[in-house]
Parts: C-alpha cells; structure tokens; sequence
C-alpha cells in the first residue's frame, strides 16, 4: 500500500478535497482516512451501469483538478501532461477497492503542490 | 424487508477458498492440512473461531484481495459483488450468484485546458452484469461489454487563489491533519475556515460528453446476444456551492441533520444526479422472442438512464437508478409482445461494511421477469 502520512503535502490535500467535495465525511480525521475505498466515496454507485460511473468519476477527477491547480495552486510535474493527470485520477477513482492512498500516490507523481520543490516531491 | 444472507453459504464458500490457498506442507511428516479441523489445530487457532471468521464475509473478500492483488494492475477496476435473490411471492432466498463491474479509461488526449474548462476525448472499456449460480432464478439475467470513444468538456468548478490564499490554505490543512478525534476535527475552527474558504473558491461545474460505442449485450449463457453501436450524451452537473439546487438532496439533508451527520441542514451539490441519453443500432443474434416474432432485422433503440447517491445518516447512504429503454418505431407485433420499451428501477440503503438492502422494479432488456425482487448481499471487491 501506498504511504499515507501527514507529513506528505499530496496525502493531506487528498485528504482535504474529497472532505470538501463531500466525497468522504467532513469529521473523518486524516490518520482514518488512508484505508477508505473508492467505493465508499459519495459518487460510486453501485446501482449504475459503467457508463454512468465513468462520467461521474471522469467529472469528479476533473474537479478535483481544478481544486488542485486553482484553489490549492499547484502545478504538474515536469514532463505531465494535463490530461494523463486527470485521467490518473478518474482511472483510479474507478477502482472500487483502490483507497485514498492510492489515489494520494497517484496525484503525488502527476503534480507539484504549493510548498513543494522539485526537489523535495 | 432487509434480510441478512445465509451465512452457511459464505461459511462454504470460504472453506472452498481457504481449501485452495493453502500452502503444501514443509515437513517431512505430511500433516494432514484438507480439514478445517486440522488446519486449526496445525495452526494453534480454535476451529470455532476459524470456521466464524470464514463464515464472514470480509474475511473472504480479504483471501480474495490478496490473492488477486498478484495479478494484473487491471484487475483493481474490476468489482465483484456475491447477491442472494428473494422473490417477491416466497419468505426464503430463492438464488445465489454473484454481480460483476469494470470501467477503465485506456487512452485519454485533451485538446483545450484553460482555468477551469478542460476539453479532450478518450477511449474506454466497460463491462458488467448479474450472474445467478442456478440461471432460471436470475431477475436480473444481463451482460454488456463493451468499447467506448468519448470526446468530453468540463466548465466550470472553481476559480484561481492569490498566493496568500493558497500559504493559508496550507496551514490551515496542516493543523487539521493532526487531529484524531471526529468531533474535535468536527468542531475545529481550523477546518472550518478551511472548508469556507475553499468553497469560497468553487463553482458550479458541468461536465459533459459524446460518445460512440459498440458494446454486446447477452443474457449469462449467451443463448441471446445483441451488438449495439450508439451515440451518447452524458451530462453530469454539480452545484459545489449551491447545494440548494440539488432538489433530490433535501430529505437527505434533513435525515443528515437530524442524526447529527450534518450540524446544519444543507443539501450539497455533490450529489446532484447524473444524467445519461443515448440512441442505439441494435443488432439482435439469437434473441427468442424477436425470432418466433419474424423480427430479427436490427432496430433503432433510445435509452436514458439517471443515477443519485448521495448521505442518509453516519454510515447510511442512499443510492438510485433509473433506467429506460424504448425501441424507435417499433412493429405492432414488438408492442404487442410488450418487448418496445422496458424500464427498469432500483433504490437501495449501503452501509460502511459492504451489507445492503436494495428493491428493484421493472426489467431490463432479455429479462423474462418483471418482478419485484429484493436484491440482498455482500460486497467484495477486487
């Protein structure tokens, strides 16, 4: 499994999205949060046929982009293009049993977030 | 009526597993390792507390993760949920089968991104089904398959910060981090200036896509196919700072604030429902009915479908779908046989630990069942 840690800018702001987006309780606290599932996120419904995920998966992941890139300011990494960013993340949204870990290492490796250096991401 | 699925058939089922992930013995006495019974006393487990834990069923979908975990990183999009069927005429659980699902994006091109509209096309595959163990008991008796090329736009969602803003948004996220308790996170000024601030800074997004498929349907066996080549439209709007539009939300939001999940009664935008449109060419290969009917040639067929989940209570949701298919100047001999149109309902309760009580009503193309059904089960995930 992918490290979950506080002290790792693309955990906490994975972390700090999905509350905002209502995708994971407001009151879920950070050290709880690694382990939860794509599936238990707000947008997967069970009930809906692929299709339907993916386009709520691919909107959230674009979201969750915009938040990135224009509220928390980050930038990608060097060599990122935008859309293997988004499509990193609306592919691991899709699946189910991935956590919020893994999705943190995904956003991780696509984007430098406010704070960071290069050489320190 | 929620009822709770027979555990004797997950205790067998999970004997079954255990039974093919044990390892060949090491030493040179070939302990017998074939029996639950000398499995716990190989292993210094009481057997009544082994044959408990198989008998659950996160522990078998955790044999099942790990095991699957050493196959391809493609296997993590691939959902397999176990389902018990009830009808509606009997007090007993009529069937066992298992639900499958799998969406993965295989290439994705943008060709426009500025602030916060983005623009490209992709390419997709997608699966799923219902498969009952004994198939004449299977309400739900239908697969599809199939491949998809989207070209999509997102608009919208949230608008740029000053350099300050973002500083502040850091520390701010940082002192959260560090708190354990729920109800002191829930009540923390920290967060709350966070989650102001941030959505502040959002906007009402709309993603929307076209798309052209090809995809099969069929029942379990494949005794009746369909090739289906269409045009979709999907449109997934989301108010993020104007939940009050989210109309569906609003019981939902009284429920949350009731029980405490929320401390203040407000709908959120998240959960806005989707929206799917699409009209098809469908292709019929074997299909029964339509052959003792002479109609065989390949028909235009519209279908929409909508989907809503959203938060009831502390690990409660609530989830729907709808979903309508209609054939496009169908034959008197089609509407006669009532196989034009069918539609196709379900609303369900989901839980943290995967259990579930669903209700379905109405059919989906194939199915030669209309009933009520509840759907019972268990989740595993791959």
């Amino acid at each position: 499994m992918a490290p979950w840690s506080a002290n790792h800018r693309a955990c906490t702001t994975t972390w700090t999205t999905l509350r905002v987006l209502a995708q994971i309780p407001l009151n879920l606290p950070f050290s709880r949060a690694g382990t939860v599932t794509m599936k238990e996120l707000t947008f997967w419904n069970q009930a809906g046929t692929p299709d339907l995920r993916r386009v709520q998966a691919s909107a959230l992941a674009a979201q969750m982009d915009n938040v990135f890139r224009l509220v928390r300011r980050a930038q990608f990494e060097p060599g990122v293009e935008p859309a293997q960013a988004v499509s990193a993340i609306a592919n691991t949204l899709l699946g189910a049993d991935n956590t919020l870990a893994d999705l943190a290492e995904v956003n991780d490796a696509n984007y430098l977030f406010w704070g960071e250096d290069v050489a320190s991401a | 009526m929620w009822r709770a699925p027979r555990r004797t058939w997950t205790g067998l089922l999970g004997l079954c597993v255990l039974c093919c992930c044990l390892v060949a013995p090491t030493k040179a006495q070939q302990p017998d390792t074939t029996s639950l019974a000398s499995f716990a006393a190989l292993n210094n487990i009481p057997e009544a507390l082994l044959a408990e834990v198989l008998g659950d069923p996160a522990t078998i979908n955790k044999i099942l993760q790990r095991e699957l975990a050493k196959g391809p990183a493609l296997l993590r999009n691939l959902n397999v949920s176990f389902k018990t069927f009830k009808a509606a005429d009997t007090d007993s659980i009529t069937g066992l089968g298992l639900a499958y699902s799998f969406a993965r994006n295989i290439t994705d091109n943008q060709f426009s991104s500025k602030g916060a509209t983005q623009a490209g096309f992709s390419l997709s595959l997608q699966a799923q089904g219902d498969v009952a163990f004994e198939r004449a008991l299977n309400p739900n008796d239908f697969l599809d398959a199939g491949l998809r090329i989207h070209a999509y736009r997102s608009a919208g969602g949230a608008v740029l910060v000053t350099d300050s803003v973002a500083t502040l948004l850091n520390e701010l996220e940082t002192q959260q981090a560090l708190i354990e308790d729920p109800e002191e996170l829930a009540s923390s000024p920290f967060a709350a200036r966070f989650t102001r601030i941030v959505r502040d800074n959002l906007t009402p997004q709309l993603y929307t896509e076209a798309a052209l498929s090809a995809h099969i349907e069929s029942d379990q066996r494949f005794d009746q196919t369909q090739y289906v080549y269409g045009v979709h439209l999907g449109v997934d709007f989301k108010p993020w700072n104007a939940g009050y539009w989210n109309l569906a939300d609003w019981p939902f939001a009284v429920l949350r604030w009731l029980t405490g999940y929320d401390r203040a009664l407000a709908p959120t935008g998240a959960t806005f429902p989707t929206l799917l449109v699409g009209v098809q060419l469908v292709d019929p290969q074997g299909v029964t009915l339509r052959e003792s009917l002479g109609e065989t040639a390949p028909y235009p067929r519209f279908s929409t479908e909508i989907g809503f989940k959203t938060r009831a209570a502390p690990d409660l949701s609530f989830l729907a779908n709808f979903r309508y298919y209609r054939e496009i100047d169908a034959p008197a001999s089609i509407r006669a046989a009532d196989l034009a149109e069918q539609l196709y309902f379900t609303a369900a309760l989901v839980t943290s630990t995967g259990l579930f009580a669903s209700y379905t009503v109405g059919k989906l193309p194939f199915d030669r069942m209309s009933d009520q059904v509840y759907a019972l089960g268990f989740k595993f995930g791959f």
